[in-house]
This record gives structure tokens, sequence and C-alpha cells, in this order.
């Protein structure tokens, strides 16, 4: 019951926010709508047992990436003056093709028989997952043992990143 | 009657229907839990702000408040009042929706970090919600506002405040990440991101607390956590995005009456929640220094204020006597000193944990 | 009423779908970027409602990590995209990405 109410109140919000941010004709609007639902996935991922997520969905996404935003919202218009005003093109393309992807996958989510899942805590490679108590120690082992590869590949990846954002970023010396 | 049977007895007077009685009882004991949270907020605000004033005036040689009441103390409710009563001004370059969102979105972080720190023992009732994540609940909510101070800043449609909440922007996202991995030092001690076991953790005795084990590692990171969350919160001697002589008060220049209340409370809030999780992660929390003094119940309350408090003085005692720092003096001790050293403490820290049996 | 994972697929769908209005109709480049995080979030939401209701054991989060690694990678790209972004607004005076096409001939 609880979860129910938590879900549609989220699920409002969510839906709200992203029609404002795909139709707010000020730019600065469009990102504090995307901070909202942002915000609001966190809940999901919260009523789904995800908490550990949550927590870096905030951290990353709300505390970061937001913030890059703004940051580009702000260097990429004149400090005072007029603010961009955004106009929309091709409406009614993007509403059909939206509206008929929305059709499609709405049918294939509601008819398809999702088997549960094979692996459980018997094979050997997740067994190591026996004695964790937290689903922040679960996410933790798992990402150390089974994943170890993509989580390295992640850091290699992130530093790329970082050098490469800041080497496009710089003003020509 | 504890708090939650109180509830339970309102929504069943209100006539709820049975399936809805649970949720309804849950809902209202957060609402309530809230309000008091809310109400602590206020009058530990007042009560900081009168201590500010008179500490910072005794560093600088002067009296501070005085004729407000015996000895100033009703200072807080006068500058409250005044400040209520002022006209609130929107400027005509102003984004009036960003504008008057802006100081909600600041203030809202210092608000919800202190519905999961606990202000005593929790087994007595002294926190509202002992998180599983509650560590990185705290460092994520406090990411939050930077998005309030940018807004503010771009909302008040006025260069300074631009370059100001940008500085700002920038500073606070530098020292969220030394930050984040210093709180990571107690967590490894512990072995939990939970606040009540992160305490539970440290001992009876003073010499047993985070701050003091794995000595100078405990003390480091104690160090790096103070200097970070200084930084975080916009105190001096890093706050330079907010001081009346740098670029007239940065980001919250345009800002009068209820809103640049609403900004000076959460900067006193997050003063107030910076000091507290200090004390739950290095300084032993709501535990007395020596076994043989009580610590639950009220105890637990009293020592846990008593350490806070010392926290809180001690960021006053710095803020009345350190000069601020540069804004390039700024970004270079948090990326080329704080965030090596905060490194290195961790990955120290991880080590001898890994290796001890 | 119970919340099933169909309640989630089809919030996930409906977010994905906004972000695709949003792709088609902007020509802003910081709006693109941020229709394209609507659409990484609408799949997280995706995979941690999978992980939930079709792994029975909770201490098996697969569809979680593969959720962090998105939020990762998603973090990554909007570092480089809104750097390119600012570097592109700094040459040309503008991010409508109709009118960025000097390269054409």
């Amino acid at each position: 019951m609880g979860e129910a109410i938590a879900f549609w109140v989220l699920a409002t919000i969510i839906v709200l926010g992203a029609l404002g941010v795909v139709t707010l004709r000020n730019l600065f609007h469009c990102a504090l709508c995307l901070g909202l639902v942002l915000l609001s996935v966190a809940g999901i991922f919260i009523l789904n047992g995800a908490e550990f997520l949550a927590g870096v969905q905030i951290l990353i996404y709300v505390g970061a990436t937001l913030v890059i935003i703004l940051f580009a919202i702000m260097l990429s218009e004149n400090i005072t003056g007029e603010r961009i005003q955004l106009a929309s093109y091709n409406r009614t393309v993007g509403l059909v093709s939206a509206l008929l992807f929305l059709a499609l996958v709405t049918f294939l989510a509601l008819t398809t028989q999702f088997p549960s899942h094979t692996s459980t805590i018997k094979d050997p490679v997740i067994a190591v997952l026996e004695n964790v108590k937290t689903n922040t120690a679960a996410f933790g082992t798992l990402l150390l043992t089974k994943f170890i590869v993509p989580f390295e590949f992640a850091s290699v990846f992130l530093l790329v990143a970082l050098i490469g954002a800041i080497v496009i970023a710089r003003t020509a010396e | 009657m504890t708090l939650t049977e109180i509830c339970r007895t309102i929504v069943q007077w209100l006539g709820v229907p049975a399936e809805y009685q649970e949720s309804a009882t849950q809902i209202l004991l957060a609402a309530i839990d809230a309000i008091i949270i809310f109400t602590f907020l206020m009058v530990a605000v007042l009560v900081i702000v009168y201590a500010f004033r008179k500490v910072v005036g005794f560093i600088q040689a002067r009296l501070g408040p005085r004729y407000t009441g015996p000895r100033g103390i009703f200072q807080t409710i006068a500058d409250a009042i005044k400040l209520l009563g002022k006209e609130d001004i929107i400027p005509a370059a102003a984004d009036r929706l960003a504008f008057n969102l802006a100081p909600f979105i600041v203030f809202l972080p210092a608000f919800l970090v202190y519905l999961t720190i606990p202000f005593g023992d929790p087994k007595s009732g002294w926190q509202v919600r002992d998180l599983n994540i509650g560590v990185l609940y705290l460092v994520a909510i406090t990411s939050i506002t930077v998005i309030g101070i940018v807004t503010a800043g771009w909302a008040s449609g006025n260069k300074w405040a631009v370059l100001g909440a940008m500085r700002s922007g920038a500073q606070l996202v530098s020292y969220e990440v030394p930050m984040t991995l210093v709180v990571l030092v107690p967590v490894l001690m512990a072995g939990s991101l939970k606040l009540s076991e992160i305490v539970e953790n440290q001992g009876e005795w003073f010499w047993q607390w985070h701050v003091f084990q794995m000595f100078p590692l405990g003390l480091v990171a104690f160090v790096l956590y103070f200097v970070c969350a200084l930084a975080e919160t916009n105190q001096t001697p890093f706050d330079l995005p907010e001081a009346e002589s740098e670029l007239v008060a940065g980001y919250h220049v345009e800002y009068s009456g209820m809103k640049f209340a609403l900004f000076f409370l959460a900067e006193f809030g997050n003063t107030v929640a910076i000091s507290a999780i200090a004390t739950h992660l290095f300084l032993g929390g709501w535990k007395a220094p020596f076994p043989f003094l009580p610590d639950t119940g009220i105890w637990s309350a009293f020592w846990f204020f008593l350490k806070v408090s010392t926290a809180v003085f001690l960021i006053f005692w710095v803020r009345g006597t350190l000069p601020r720092v540069r804004i390039d003096q700024l970004m270079e001790l948090g990326w080329k000193f704080l965030l090596p050293a905060g490194l290195l403490c961790v990955t120290l820290v991880g080590l001898i944990i890994s290796v001890r049996p | 009423m119970e919340v099933t994972l169909s309640h989630y697929l089809v919030l996930s769908a409906v977010l994905f779908a906004i972000g695709v209005y949003g792709i088609l109709t902007r020509r802003n480049a910081i709006a693109l970027l941020m229709c394209i995080e609507l659409m990484l979030n609408a799949v997280n939401i995706n995979l941690v409602a999978m992980n939930r209701f079709l792994q029975p054991d909770w201490r098996i989060v697969t569809g979680q990590i593969f959720a962090g690694f998105i939020i990762v990678l998603a973090a990554a790209e909007a570092a480089v995209g809104f750097a390119l972004v600012i570097a592109i607004y700094r040459n040309l005076d503008r991010i409508n990405v109709d009118e960025v096409n000097i390269l054409k001939w």
C-alpha cells in the first residue's frame, strides 16, 4: 500500500518533470526540471531496494552531472541580458515517433512473459555473497568479484574522459 | 507511550480505513518527526548565532551583542524579526521562478541531513531514521547545495552574483572529492555505512575513538575532514563566495528579507550538521570519554551536544582567527594537497585493515 | 493495488519516449544532452526493477551493478559532451546544432 502511493507520486513527478525538460522554453528551468527527475528516479531506486544505487545516483547525477549542465548553461550564454529562448522544431514528427515507440515498448512490456532469473547463490562465482547483510555489501562484493574487469575498465575510462574533458574545454593557450 | 503509538491512536481516531492504517501511521510519524527536527533546527540556530557573535566578538577584542535582553541573548530573535519585516525585492532582470526557488534548494540539504543524524543513543529513540547508507546519504545530500547556490547566482541577473556563484560552485565541487574520500576512513574502520554502527565501533575509552585509532591516520583524517567540511559550508577561511567585501557578497547579493534569512539559516544549520557528522565519525558520537560515566538515555544526548558544541566552537575559533583564502589558493589547496593526502590516508587505512587479523 | 514489474516498465517506456521526443524536437546542444540523460535514467529504472522482480535472491544485484555502470558512463559522457559544447560556443558563438555546420561544403 505504501509502495503504491510512493510509486504513483514519484511516477507523476518523473513524467511531469520530463515533460518540463522537453517543452520549457527557458534552458535553466529545463535543467532544474531535470534535477527533479533525477531525484525522483533515486526515489524509484529506493522503492526497488537499490539503496546504494540511490545514494550514488544523487551523488553523481544531481551533485556532479547537473552541476556540469548548469555550468555549461552559464558559460554558453551572456552573463546578463537575454536568456536563450528555445524553440521546438518538427513537433509533429517528434510526437508521432515518440508515441509509436511508446506503444511498441508498452505492448512488448505488457505481453512478454519474463522468466525468473536462473543464477542462484549456489553458483560458485557468486557463492561469496553468502554472508552479506546489506544491499551495499552485496553490491560491493559482486562488483569486486564477478564484475572486476568492467570495474577496472570503468576506472580507466573515467580517467580518459576526465583528461579529455579538461583538454577539450581548455582555453587556447 | 512512544510516538508511534500516539500516531497510531490518532490515525484510528480519525477513522482511516483498516488497510491504509499502517501507511497513514508512517506518514503521520514522518510528518511529526520533520516538525520536531525543524523546531530543533530553529532553536539551535538561535543559540548558535548568538554564540557565534559572542565568541567571534571576544576573539576580536570586543564584546558582541549586549543590549537586547540580559547580555544580549535576544539578539538573534531581534535579527530574525528585522529580516522578516524587510521588503522582499526581486530585481527586474531576475528569473522569478529560479530566484524564489534557490533559497529552498540551499536550505533543503541543511535540513535533510538532520533526519539521519542520531542526537544520542538510537536505542533510546534519539534518531529519526537510521539508514543503511547513512554516510553515503549525508555526502550525497550535501552535494545538492551546489545546485541551489548556482541557481541563486544565475537567477539574480547580476554579473557579480554569477561570478560568485561560479566560484562557490567550483569550490564546493572541488572539496567534495577529498571529503568523500576522508569520510571513507571511519567507514573502513567500522566496516559499515550506518552511523549507529560507526559510533558503536568506537569503544568506551576516549583513546578508542576513531580520531585516535591507527595513529596518526585517524587524526589526519579528522583534520582533513574538518578542512574539507569548512570549505563545503563556505566558512572562513574558505568563505570567499559570500564575504561582504568580495564581489559584493557573491551569490546572495540580491536577496533580502525572508530569503536571505533562509540562506543564513542554511549556513548555520550546515555548520552544526558538519560538527555533528564529525562527532559521530571521529569523536565517538554519543559515548562518554570514560566507561564509568553514564551514557545511555538522556546522558547520550548530553555527551553528543557537548562534543558538537566543542566542534562548533572550534569552527568559530577558526573563523575569528584566520584570514580568507584567495580563490586560486583555494583550488590549489583542494586539488594539489587535500586530494592526494586523502587518497594516501584511505589507501593506508585500507591496507592496515586488510592485513589486520 | 499491487505495483508489479509492468508498472515500472511502462514508467521507463514513458520516460524514454519523452526523451525521444526531446531529442527529435530540440536543437540546442545542451537540451539534447539533457534529453539523453532522461533516456539513460529510463534504462536504469528498467534494469533495477527487473533485478528486483525477476531475481528472487536479494543478494544478487546484477541489474543494479549494470545500472551503476550506466550511471558512471553517463557521467563521463556528460563531462565530455558539455566540454565539447563549451568549446563549440567559444569558437562559433552558437550552440544550435543545426547551425554548427561549417564543415559542410
